[in-house]
């Protein structure tokens, strides 16, 4: 049994100009010690699935179908009490930004202590002793305990947040957008503790970002999500062999340093309103492929692969697809047929 | 971008083989005074100390080319750009203009004419856009500015600058408010208000680092077709090497407010010489793995009001020897069209 199944999810957020489906029909398997990486644009539904699996979706936003399973038990019909009992000890966060992950009126070591007191009864000398071995992994002076989170810089502030996720040492940890607002070499060590946590440590991990570079270079597995739908899944090479048209799309306009002399390719116009979404696939109107079956008819995930699924309804000519995504024009063609 | 070529009714001259800088900067400095403590201000000890944040930095930017800006958050690349365009009044240094030292230029006339030739588009499109104004309101004003009299043309020069900046058409957006747009296209109508008045150099401090991956490519394609069909010299700041591999024609890599190497893009990308190129450069991810060699760097960027001696790297650098602690190296060429200052880099 997979740690974190999600089943047939369905996310409402209740707005003033109605009911905006943020995830819909999502179904997802996280198996022990596997590195999931979760992509997709702003507005995709992909931090919303973190929420909803540490139980702190906003006040207007709900669980309305399906059900996440962790360890069999379903996250979102527990009690306020039972969620609490998994979070830090079973299910713990690096949220996107440390700054507001941390209380500014207590020391961090405060706060590593509150959050190991509420669910151990351990001494004093454990505690610290845990702090040691914490700080150490994570590259932080012990000394720096101490501190306030002001006095900690982006980078110290995201690794004492990595530290505190681990105080307890859970078994799936979440880590939503760490490195967004970080420098590069920061992210970069930011990055490289988050992995050692899973091969060192074999944690199941889900990494949340729109970095398509970070997943390709950490995951063992890749999801890719669209306008609350999963488009696609597959193991970490899932970006070299695209079979989703979002993702060909994806890959065409992302900025690979290593990559010379290539054209960057924008998909044109934005995502669907979610509060009326299209009946059929969610990116035929962006799709230089879409035909009128797609405008009709949500397409299912399919397999197309060895542990790889996509949601298009001409799989079978992915190929060909692939070669015509990569001409600007066949993308230019979609923006001038709408 | 063929959209482009389409609506490019330019009457300006064909790109010159060799040209010389739309904008040169030589020695630029902005310094901040730093406050000091009541008392000794009062007594008047202690000198004051300067925050450097542009230190001393050269480059110049030729038509038709996009010159990157790279570094981490802090070394000084957005205040380069703002002084660059004498958004802030630079504490030493020149900046020519079409060879002309913009310190000596006098008169409304020839500064005007410099803030005509030189804009800028911001990193946040949601906040440079005034929200009660219209899109055309918006890039009509520096039109109405500008060239006040061309009243009769203003509106088809509006409607040029949209259709250039990839509006199209221009009447379906022409009416709306900017909280009827995406950010890209909000971008798209800061880029319109930008090239409106025809400038010749264009300043773009981390133009797409708001946006969504997918629109990022268009508004990138789009700076570039501007260096490319319109002769236009454009600063491209970044933090984002990634980014800078497809628009840039040279990278510049700033370290605590000095360029510390500069070259043409695939030479600074593919084997960046100073140490910091290094680190930056193997810090960024790449889609395949397993290609990528770490270089560890320790401790953070120092306070630049408080600067190291001799090299400002060499706390951090894996390959400092002594001769760093104490001599500030300056930039050298290093191979060809390329610079680097470096002690090591010969």
């Amino acid at each position: 049994m997979a740690l974190l199944q999600i089943r047939d999810l369905c996310i409402d957020y209740r707005t003033t100009a109605g009911t905006a489906r943020a995830v819909d029909k999502l179904s997802l398997d996280i198996e022990e010690g596997e590195y999931l990486g979760l992509v997709g644009e702003s507005g995709c539904g992909k931090s919303t699935i973190a929420k909803a699996v540490l139980g702190i979706l906003p006040r207007n936003g709900a669980v309305a179908e399906g059900d996440i399973l962790f360890r069999g038990r379903s996250l979102p019909h527990s009690s306020l009490q039972e969620l609490n009992r998994l979070r830090w000890r079973d299910i713990a966060m690096v949220p996107q930004s440390a700054m507001n992950g941390f209380d500014p009126v207590y020391t961090i070591e405060a706060q590593i202590n509150e959050a190991i007191d509420t669910h151990v009864s351990w001494s004093r000398e454990q505690k610290r002793k845990r702090i040691d071995e914490l700080f150490a992994f994570v590259g932080l002076e012990r000394g720096r305990a101490h501190d306030f989170p002001h006095q900690f810089s982006g980078g110290m502030r995201q690794r004492a947040m990595i530290a505190m996720a681990m105080a307890l040492d859970p078994g799936f940890i979440v880590a939503d957008e760490p490195t967004t607002g970080l420098d590069v070499i920061v992210q970069d060590q930011i990055l490289h503790r988050i992995k050692e946590i899973h091969t060192r440590f074999g944690k199941t991990m889900l990494l949340i970002t729109h970095d398509m570079a970070v997943v390709a270079e950490n995951c063992d597995r890749i999801a890719v999500m669209y306008a609350g739908k999963l488009v696609e899944h597959g193991a970490h090479n899932v970006f070299e062999t695209p079979f989703h048209p979002y993702t060909m799309g994806l890959c065409n306009a992302f900025p690979d340093l290593a990559d010379r002399g290539r054209e960057l390719i924008s998909i044109p116009k934005a995502p669907p309103n979610l509060l009326t979404p299209p009946v059929g696939c969610r990116f035929a109107d962006r799709c230089p492929f879409a035909a009128a079956r797609c405008r009709a008819e949500a397409p299912a995930l399919v397999e197309v692969g060895p542990g790889h699924v996509a949601a298009c309804h001409f799989i079978d000519r992915a190929a060909e697809f692939r070669m015509k995504a990569r001409d600007i024009g066949t993308w230019q063609g979609a923006a001038a047929a709408a | 971008m063929n959209i482009l070529t389409d609506v490019n009714r330019s009457d300006r001259a064909p790109r010159a083989a060799c040209t010389s800088p739309v904008i040169e900067v030589r020695r630029l400095r902005k310094w901040y005074p730093v406050r000091r403590s009541m008392l000794s201000s009062l007594l008047g000890v202690g000198e004051q100390r300067y925050l450097r944040a542009v230190d001393d930095v050269s480059f110049a930017v030729h038509p038709g080319e996009v010159l990157g800006l790279a570094g981490e958050s802090g070394c000084g690349k957005s205040t380069t750009g703002m002084t660059v365009l004498k958004l802030h009044a630079p504490s030493g240094g020149e900046i020519l203009f079409d060879g002309a030292d913009l310190a000596t230029l006098t008169g409304r006339g020839p500064l005007r004419d410099f803030r005509r030739n030189a804009q800028i588009v911001f990193q946040n499109p949601y906040e440079a856009l005034n929200p009660r104004f219209t899109v055309l309101r918006s890039v009509l004003e520096p039109i109405s500015i500008h060239f006040p009299d061309r009243r009769t043309e203003y509106e088809a020069l509006a409607r040029l600058a949209m259709e250039r900046a990839g509006l199209l058409p221009a009447e379906n957006f022409m009416h709306r408010y900017p909280h009827e747009m995406s950010g890209g296209q909000l971008q798209r109508v800061a880029i319109a208000r930008a090239i409106a008045v025809e400038p010749r150099f264009l300043v773009a401090d981390e133009p797409v680092s708001m946006l969504d991956v997918s629109i990022r490519a268009g508004i990138l394609n789009l700076l570039k077709s501007f260096a490319e069909t319109l002769n236009m010299g454009i600063l491209f700041i970044s933090h984002d090497l990634s980014t800078m591999r497809h628009i840039c024609t040279r990278i510049a890599v700033m370290y605590l407010g000095r360029i510390v190497e500069i070259g043409p893009t695939d030479q600074i990308l593919d084997d960046p010489r100073h140490p910091y190129s290094q680190a930056l450069v193997a810090a960024a991810p790449v889609m395949r793995r397993g290609t990528r060699r770490r270089i560890h760097l320790e401790g953070a960027v120092p306070n630049p009001a408080n600067l190291p001696s001799g090299c400002r790297f060499h706390p951090r650098c894996p390959k400092a020897i002594d001769r760093c602690r104490t001599d500030d190296p300056q930039l050298h060429a290093a191979g060809e069209r390329r610079e680097a200052a470096c002690h090591l880099v010969a």
